[in-house]
């Protein structure tokens, strides 16, 4: 998944506020994992739950070195 | 990615950085979180456990801020909360949370962006900073909850030092300055430095000391400098009619008699009732119950640290004093 590919994505779900609600409830990470997966290549993106946890991992990351 | 502002309702700005010459925006969904945690970041930090909350962070330029502000604004501010830091004001801001109208920003990293975005060789105008100041804490202060009809914000120890910039933004919003006895302090910081305290860690520009300098001077000295010129810029802003200057030794009884009176927000009994629970507890972890520990903190002060105190603080501290309790003329500073 290129870093393109998934903004693309993102921004499709951000028009879609009933998408958003589905899985904004979600706690479980890997329930949400598979939920983000699916929706993707319904939506014809090539993603792999591979690729959602490292985007999370680089997410948490750059919150982590924000600084002060 | 562009956006339109009604699809970020619910949520926020959790950090601003540079992208080359932009400033930019980092994004989080809260929903129904609230700021109740005794710090903006712990709140994050909670939003940031949530799968969705992590993986969408929409990124925007910071002008997006101002079109929020034009189409769905926050609530104005009420009162802001400013402090030399170890001296009750996180007490204060979670007895003003503690109240489900009162919405609390409480050291918040987008503002702290704001605030110092021309201490840098960044070329920002004061009219850029000033516009940005205004659109993130219009932002920050949308409500998080229907009751919500009353927003304050509690700055960071050293946006004091900048109080000129945030009165200037904010001309009409009353404000409180929180101090304490400065060997009270200085040992807190010794047990536990505050990021600011951290020679280098944030870059502040208020000693005019080549940076070498300032870590050969020992943390005694440093802490004991930056609190004296966070007490002198409290200074130059008071008498104020917006301003009030609180004394930790006055608390909690201020916090509940005299600070809602202030911002001008009505309290019934039931709401003072809320707001004097939170005093049983440590505001900075309300797990752990209050012990009284200002005794048993000059007790700890070493001979230096008292040196310290004595030279570059309690001058000020003592103005501070005069001028809270009406009683003179101020004197002379070291």
């Amino acid at each position: 998944m290129s870093q393109e590919d998934f903004d693309r994505f993102r921004l499709e779900l951000f028009q879609e506020q009933d998408l958003q609600i589905g899985l904004r409830e979600i706690m479980d990470r890997q329930e949400f994992i598979a939920r983000v997966v699916h929706i993707g290549s319904e939506r014809g993106y090539g993603f792999t739950a591979k690729h959602v946890e490292e985007a999370m991992r680089a997410s948490r990351r750059s919150w982590m070195d924000r600084g002060v | 990615m562009m956006m339109d502002p009604t699809q970020l309702a619910g949520w926020v700005p959790i950090r601003l950085y540079w992208q080359g010459t932009q400033p930019m925006v980092d994004w989080c969904y809260l929903g129904g979180l609230r700021f109740k945690a005794p710090f903006f970041e712990q709140t994050i930090g909670e939003a940031l456990r949530r799968p969705f909350g992590l993986l969408f962070r929409p990124q925007t330029p910071i002008e997006f801020l101002g079109e929020i502000a034009a189409h769905a604004p926050g609530l104005a501010p009420a009162g802001f909360i400013f402090h030399m830091s170890r001296c009750g004001s996180t007490l204060i801001s979670q007895m003003l949370a503690a109240l489900p109208r009162n919405l609390v920003v409480s050291e918040a990293g987008p503002i702290d962006f704001v605030v110092r975005a021309r201490d840098g060789s960044r070329a920002v105008s004061e009219e850029e900073q000033t516009v940005w100041l205004r659109w993130i804490v219009n932002v920050l202060g949308r409500q998080r909850a229907l009751e919500q009809d009353r927003y304050f914000i509690k700055f960071d120890s050293w946006h004091t030092l900048y109080l000129s910039l945030i009165l200037r933004a904010f001309p009409e919003v009353p404000w409180v300055f929180v101090y304490r006895e400065p060997i009270e302090v200085m040992v807190s910081h010794r047990r536990q430095p505050g990021a600011q305290m951290v020679p280098g860690l944030i870059d502040l520009p208020w000693t005019g000391l080549e940076p070498g300098s300032l870590h050969a001077m020992g943390h005694d000295e440093y802490c004991a400098r930056l609190l004296g010129r966070i007490l002198d810029a409290a200074l130059a802003h008071v008498p104020d009619s917006r301003g009030m200057l609180i004394n930790y030794a006055d608390l909690p009884q201020a916090a509940a008699a005299t600070i809602p009176d202030f911002f001008g927000i009505p309290c019934s009994p039931e709401d003072l009732g809320r707001m004097s629970q939170v005093t049983g507890f440590q505001a900075k972890n309300p797990l752990l119950s209050f012990e009284p520990d200002a005794e048993e903190k000059r007790k700890a002060a070493t001979d230096r640290l008292r040196q310290m105190a004595d030279h570059w603080v309690r001058p000020r501290y003592d103005r501070l004093e005069q001028l809270r309790q009406g009683s003179g003329r101020v004197g002379p500073t070291a």
